[in-house]
């Protein structure tokens, strides 16, 4: 019988690779959230700024949303691969 | 009326904020290939290389846009302090001006003026041509400022000054092209967003936002850059269309443009 390929390790792997960049995208969020909240910039500029700011703020959270997804893709593939193995691993 | 605060060291920490928050995010997308290279089983692997592909692209494109707006806050915080920097010289015309000036409070005249040399205080009237009120609730005689040159009653200091309100540019033809300008562009943005933000949205919307965006950026770009005439006046002396693309390259035309 033909050996399955282990996939499992290296899915886990990449899953915490793109949780990493999934917080640090979170903290880049948090510093323009701050950014914003701190300023005392206002007038008509300001706030067509401010509402600028704001959809892509949520154009981010949109992509940490994805990212997040992804990561639990992985891990859902990482069980599964191990399940398939036999291997007990963690979710 | 509306009011207007811009303080030009807040904008430029802002843009600084703003600009490495757009480094970082294309830093980020650029390492999410790198970050799910491993091996995978084949229904997993070409749902992770889409997602992925899709979150790198609108990961580059909203550091486009943090540029976009950090460059246009950083402009905003140059004018602002060229303003600053006029109001200075104003203020710095010497020997119109005591050096030391209290204005407004409530007081009686409602005003202080000091000489720079002995310290002592100076009757405004002494100063100003005729009597004066200047700010503040004046709680003695009601005095009035008289015109020079007329000697009528005049109101060279005081009266209500509007700073904004939207008056000035709102009479200017070309600020509301630009105003409606930024209204469309404002407006195809947020379209632009809802579409990126959302889960379900199709690969061609989303390719669509980003070709639209894309070039309203560049469009943008090329808007702001400075003129052939003005980098000529800069450099002293005439420039070939070559010379001037090479000075400022955000003014060349996408390839295949119309060239007029």
């Amino acid at each position: 019988m033909m050996q399955q390929p282990n996939y499992a390790p290296g899915m886990r792997h990449a899953a915490a690779q793109l949780r990493e960049r999934a917080d640090r995208l979170a903290s880049v969020i948090s510093r323009i959230d701050g950014q914003l909240t701190s300023m005392s910039y206002s007038g008509p500029a300001a706030d067509r700024f401010r509402s600028t700011m704001a959809g892509h703020r949520s154009t981010l959270t949109g992509v940490h949303g994805h990212m997040t997804e992804t990561v639990n893709i992985l891990l859902r593939g990482a069980q599964a691969e191990e399940n398939k193995n036999g291997i007990g691993g963690m979710a | 009326m509306t009011m207007i605060r811009i303080d030009p060291q807040e904008l430029s920490a802002a843009a600084s904020t703003i600009r490495s928050a757009a480094v970082e995010t294309a830093d980020i997308g650029a390492q999410l290939a790198a970050c799910v290279s491993c091996p995978m089983p084949a229904d997993v692997a070409p749902l992770v290389d889409q997602i992925v592909g899709t979150v790198d692209r609108i990961l580059d494109q909203v550091a486009v846009w943090f540029n976009g707006e950090a460059n246009d806050l950083s402009n905003r915080a140059a004018l602002a302090s060229s303003d600053l920097a006029a109001a200075g010289s104003m203020a710095d015309s010497g020997g119109l001006y005591p050096s030391t000036m209290t204005l407004g409070g409530n007081s009686s005249p409602g005003f202080t003026i000091v000489d720079p040399n002995s310290g002592q205080q100076i009757d405004p009237a002494s100063l100003l041509s005729g009597s004066a009120m200047i700010g503040g609730n004046v709680v003695g005689s009601t005095t009035t400022l008289i015109d020079p040159t007329t000697g009528l009653p005049g109101s060279l200091l005081g009266g209500s000054v509007t700073i904004g309100g939207g008056t000035r540019y709102g009479d200017n033809p070309a600020m509301i092209l630009a105003e409606a300008a930024q209204k469309h562009r404002d407006k195809a943005t947020a379209i632009g967003n809802r579409i990126l933000a959302n889960p379900n949205s199709s690969q061609s919307a989303i390719n669509a936002v980003f070709n639209s965006q894309i070039s309203m950026n560049e469009s943008i770009t090329r808007s702001l850059a400075p003129s052939r005439s003005s980098m000529e006046n800069k450099v002293g002396h005439l420039l070939t269309l070559g010379e001037y693309y090479d000075l400022v390259p955000e003014a060349r035309p996408p390839a295949g443009s119309l060239l007029l």
